[in-house]
C-alpha cells in the first residue's frame, strides 16, 4: 500500500494549535499504533516534541527549499522503512510560497499529496483575527478597517493553490460548530478514522500555546490598549501573560462569538463573499448544495443588548481583569514564599556554616544561632540525622579531618566531602565509622585533594543524642 | 441581678463593642458579670440570635457548627442568678420575630432586663451599611442599595417593646460627641452601670472593623459584579494595603440624605411616644456640614490601589528574592548570570 501523505495547512485560526498539540503529545501513540508518522526535526521522527513543522519552512532560520525537500524525502523514507502508511505535516500558513515548496516536495517523490484545510466563516475569521493580529497594529482603529484590508476569498486562495501545487488533492472542511460538532481535533482524526477516545491517547496539557484560546471581549480590549507593548503582530507575551493570569471565565469557548462586529458589518463582509463561498461549496463540497457555512448569523444573543455590546473599556470591565492579575500574582507571591520557607525548613535545618575559621564559629541559615567552638552542637537522632558544614573557602592540600563527639548510643557514622567541583555527595568520597556511646574520638586523612566547601556528617543509629563538640581541618605541612 | 441584653443596632460598633467584652471577660467576671460569648470571639452574635430562632439560614448553622439547641442549653446553664448577665447580638434588632424575644426573655425571668440598644442617624447608616454589603459580595451600586435600605425601627423594636416596659430600654445615639468621655467603649460600659472600671482594656481603632476607602470599596464591588464568590479573597488583599480616605467625601447626595432622614424622623417620633422621656432630638444629628460628593471610582482613585497593590507584591517578592539570596549567599552558591 502506498505512503499516504497529508499536509493540513490551516487556515490560521481554525484549531491548528489545538490539532497541533494533540498531534505532537501523542507523536509515538500514532506511530506505534495507527501507523502515522507526525514527524519530529531529526531521526527517531517519531519522538520528540516538535509542535509543528513552521521551523522547516523558514528561511529566517535557514530553510530552503533543497533543505525541505530533503527533509521530506527523509521522513518518506523512514516511513517506508518502518512500515508507515500514513505521514503528516502541518503549519498554518497559506502563502504561495508554500505551496511551491509542498509541488517541489511531492515532485522529488513524483507523488500526490493530500492537502487538508479548514475554512472559517470570514465574519467569525475576522474576529478571531482581531484578537490575534489585527488589535495589534498601529494603525489599524478597528476591527472593521482591517476588514478592508485582509483578504478573506477562500474561493481565490483555493485555486492560487492549486495552480501551483498541481500535485495537490484538497480536502475542505468548514470551520463551524454545526459542522465541527464537538472538537476541531476529534474532526480531523476522523480523516484517519481514529477516535479521539482510544485510550492510548493523552490529552494535551492546558496552556496558551497548546490552545490559543480566545479571551472574553473586554480582555481583548484591553489588549488592545496595551498594543504598543508588542513588538510585532505576531508577539503573543501578552497573550500567554493573561492566558496564566486570569480566571477561566475569562477565557473564551472556541466556537463561542466574540460580537466585535455589529451585525450591519457582519452582513457586508458576508455579502462580499458570498459568491466565493459558494463556489466553495460547489467545487469542494458537492453534497453541501452550494451553501459552504451552515451557524446562523447572529452578533448578539439578544438584540436589546446591543448597547451594552458596543461599549467600549470601562472601569468597570478594566477593574476586575486587573485586580485578577494582581491577586495570582500576589498567590504566587506567596506560593513561593511558602516553598522557600519549606527548602529552608528541609535543606537548612542541620547545616552549618563556618564564618570564622580561626575561632570554629557557625552559623545556622535559619536560627541565625551562632555557636562558637566551645559550644558543642546537641541535636537528636532519630534513626538517621545530617549535618552539613558549609567552609568559607575550598582547601588544597593533604590534611585532616579531627571529629569530637559525645553519644547516648552506639551507632554507625559516615563522614562525605565533595572534591574539585562534584555537586553531590557520593558513596566513593565518604568514610564510613561505627561509634559508641560516651565519648568518640576519629581522624580522617585525605591526601593531595582539593576538597570543596561542604562536608556532611550522616549518624544513624535508633534514637539519641549526638553532642558534636570538635570538627577540625588541619594541613599536613 | 440584671440582665443587659445589647441588641446593636446594625452599624454602631457592635463587633467592637464585643471585642472588648471578649477581652475582659475574666475582669468582667470579677465585677460579678458574666459575658456569654460561646466560646467564640467571631460570629458569636451570629450564633446567639441563630439560637434564638432569629434566623433558621442552613448556611449559617452549617458556618457556624453549633446548632440551636446546643446554643440553648449553652445559655441556659450558665445563668447564676447571683451574677449579671450581659449578651450581645445586634442580630436581634435586624430580624427579630416575637417569638425568638419570647423565647430569649423566657430565660430570664429571674433577671432584671435591659435592653441597650444605639441608634445612628440613618444616612450614615445606610452609606456604612453599604460598605459593609460590599465587603460581604454586593454588587449593586450606592444609589439602588440606599433606594432600597430602609431601617425600620418598627420591625428592629417592636417585639422588644411589646413584650417589655419603658424602664428597660436604654436607648444611644451613635454619635461620638454624646458618647460618655466621647468613647463609645466608655459609653456602652456606663450602659451597663460599669463606669467606674477603669481597668477594662479596650481595643485600638484597627481592630474594630476594617475601614476600606471609598474608592477601595468600589474596586471590590466591581469585582463583586463579576466574581460574587471571591469577595473574600480580594477584601483581604485590599485591606492589607491600609489605604484610608484622605477627603471627607459623602457617598449619597444631600437630598437623598434630607429623604432618608426625614422618613427617620417620623420612626423617631414613634419611638419617643413608646419611650416616654428616653428620646431627644440628638438622635437625628444633622451634618453640621455638607460634605462634597464622592463621584465613584475614576481612573486617578482606580490607579491608586491599582499602583498600591502592585507596590504591595513587589514587597513581598522583594523579601522573597532577599530570602533567597541570602540562603545562595550563605551555601556558596553563586547566581547564574542572566543570558
Amino acid at each position: 500500500m502506498p505512503l499516504d501523505i497529508y499536509f493540513h495547512i490551516g487556515t490560521g485560526k481554525t484549531g491548528s494549535s489545538a490539532i497541533q498539540s494533540f498531534l505532537s503529545k501523542n507523536r509515538k501513540t500514532f506511530f506505534e499504533n495507527f501507523g502515522i508518522l507526525y514527524p519530529d526535526l531529526e531521526e527517531p521522527y517519531e519522538t520528540g516534541t516538535l509542535f509543528n513543522h513552521a521551523i522547516i519552512f523558514n528561511n529566517d532560520k535557514g530553510a530552503t527549499v533543497d533543505s525541505f525537500v530533503s527533509y521530506f524525502k527523509n521522513c518518506v523514507s523512514y516511513c517506508e522503512k518502518h512500515n508507515i502508511k500514513k505521514l503528516v505535516f502541518s503549519w498554518e500558513n497559506t502563502s504561495l510560497r508554500y505551496a511551491t515548496w509542498l509541488q517541489k516536495a511531492a515532485e522529488s517523490i513524483n507523488q500526490r499529496v493530500k492537502i487538508l484545510v479548514y475554512l472559517r466563516r470570514q465574519d467569525s475569521w475576522i474576529e478571531s483575527a482581531w484578537k490575534q493580529w489585527g488589535h495589534k497594529h498601529e494603525n489599524i482603529q478597528s476591527i472593521e478597517k482591517y476588514a478592508e484590508k485582509v483578504d478573506m476569498d477562500w474561493f481565490s486562495l483555493l485555486n492560487n493553490w492549486e495552480e501551483v501545487l498541481t500535485k495537490g488533492d484538497f480536502f475542505v472542511k468548514p470551520y463551524e460548530k454545526t459542522q465541527i460538532k464537538n472538537s476541531v481535533v476529534e474532526d480531523f482524526l476522523d480523516y484517519f478514522k481514529i477516535d479521539i477516545n482510544h485510550e492510548y491517547f493523552k490529552l494535551t496539557d492546558d496552556n496558551y500555546k497548546n490552545s490559543n484560546l480566545g479571551f472574553k471581549k473586554e480582555v481583548v480590549q484591553v489588549l488592545e490598549a496595551c498594543k504598543r507593548l508588542n513588538t510585532s503582530v505576531h508577539d503573543n507575551k501578552l497573550f500567554k501573560f493573561f492566558y496564566d493570569n486570569l480566571p477561566t471565565s475569562y477565557i473564551k469557548s472556541p466556537f463561542e462569538p466574540y460580537y466585535f462586529l455589529s451585525h450591519a458589518s457582519r452582513l457586508e463582509i458576508l455579502k462580499k463573499y458570498e459568491d466565493s463561498n459558494r463556489k466553495v461549496a460547489e467545487k469542494y463540497l458537492p453534497k453541501n448544495n452550494g451553501i459552504l457555512y451552515l451557524d446562523p448569523v447572529t452578533s448578539r444573543q439578544n438584540e436589546a443588548d446591543i448597547e451594552t455590546d458596543t461599549t467600549s473599556l470601562n472601569l468597570e470591565n478594566v477593574v476586575p481583569i486587573l485586580m485578577n492579575i494582581i491577586s495570582s500574582q500576589n498567590q504566587k507571591i506567596n506560593r513561593l514564599g511558602i516553598l522557600l520557607d519549606r527548602l529552608k525548613e528541609n535543606a537548612g535545618k542541620n547545616v552549618f556554616k563556618i564564618v570564622d575559621s580561626e575561632n570554629i564559629v557557625l552559623v545556622n541559615p535559619n536560627t541565625r544561632v551562632r555557636v562558637a567552638a566551645k559550644d558543642p552542637i546537641l541535636f537528636s537522632v532519630q534513626k538517621g540525622a545530617s549535618l552539613v558544614f558549609v567552609m568559607p573557602n575550598k582547601i588544597g592540600g593533604s590534611f585532616n579531618i579531627l571529629i569530637k563527639f559525645q553519644s547516648t548510643q552506639k551507632g554507625n557514622f559516615k563522614l562525605y566531602y565533595l572534591l574539585g567541583s562534584a555537586e553531590k555527595f557520593s558513596e566513593a568520597n565518604s568514610f564510613q565509622k561505627p561509634f559508641n556511646q560516651g565519648e568518640n574520638i576519629f581522624i580522617f586523612p585525605l591526601q593531595n585533594k582539593t576538597l570543596d566547601t561542604k562536608l556532611r556528617l550522616d549518624f544513624k543509629m535508633k534514637s539519641g543524642e549526638i553532642s558534636l563538640t570538635t570538627l577540625n581541618i588541619n594541613k599536613i605541612s | 441581678m440584671k440582665v443587659f441584653i445589647h441588641i446593636g443596632g446594625a452599624k454602631t460598633g457592635s463587633t467592637a463593642i464585643q471585642k472588648m467584652l471578649f477581652r475582659n471577660t475574666n475582669l468582667l467576671l470579677k465585677h460579678n458579670y458574666v459575658y456569654h460569648h460561646f466560646n467564640r470571639k467571631d460570629s458569636h452574635e451570629l450564633a446567639l440570635a441563630t439560637g434564638f430562632g432569629v434566623t433558621k439560614s442552613k448556611r449559617l448553622f452549617s458556618s457556624l457548627k453549633i446548632n440551636q439547641t446546643q446554643i440553648f442549653n449553652h445559655l441556659k446553664t450558665r445563668l447564676d442568678p447571683t451574677k449579671n448577665h450581659i449578651i450581645s447580638s445586634e442580630v436581634f434588632s435586624i430580624a427579630t420575630t416575637k417569638n425568638a424575644v419570647e423565647t430569649l426573655l423566657g430565660l430570664f425571668t429571674e433577671f432584671e432586663v435591659q435592653i441597650i440598644f444605639y441608634l445612628r442617624n440613618q444616612a450614615d447608616q445606610t452609606a456604612s451599611a453599604f460598605q459593609q454589603l460590599v465587603k460581604e459580595g454586593y454588587a449593586k451600586s450606592v444609589e439602588i442599595f440606599s433606594n432600597n435600605h430602609k431601617v425600620d425601627l418598627t420591625k428592629s423594636l417592636g417585639s422588644f417593646l411589646e413584650l417589655l416596659s419603658p424602664e428597660n430600654f436604654t436607648v444611644r445615639p451613635y454619635e461620638i460627641q454624646y458618647f460618655e468621655n466621647q468613647n463609645l467603649f466608655d459609653d456602652f460600659l456606663k450602659c451597663i452601670e460599669l463606669d467606674g472600671s477603669k481597668k477594662i482594656s479596650k481595643p485600638s481603632k484597627s481592630e474594630s472593623n476594617q475601614s476600606l476607602s471609598k474608592d477601595c470599596i468600589e474596586v471590590l464591588r466591581y469585582c463583586n459584579v463579576k466574581y460574587p464568590n471571591q469577595t473574600k479573597k480580594f477584601l483581604k488583599e485590599l485591606e492589607s494595603l491600609k489605604i484610608s480616605d484622605i477627603d471627607d467625601l459623602q457617598y449619597l447626595p444631600n437630598s437623598r440624605k434630607e429623604e432618608i432622614n426625614k422618613e427617620f424622623s417620623l420612626q423617631i417620633e414613634w419611638l419617643s411616644k413608646k419611650l416616654p422621656g428616653k428620646i431627644s432630638h440628638d438622635f437625628i444629628a444633622v451634618e453640621k456640614e455638607n460634605k462634597p460628593l464622592y463621584e465613584g471610582l475614576e481612573i486617578s482613585g482606580f490607579s491608586k490601589v491599582f499602583i498600591a497593590s502592585l507596590n504591595s507584591n513587589m514587597g513581598k517578592l522583594k523579601k522573597v528574592e532577599q530570602d533567597l539570596e541570602n540562603y545562595l549567599n550563605f551555601f556558596n552558591i553563586d547566581e547564574q548570570e542572566e543570558n
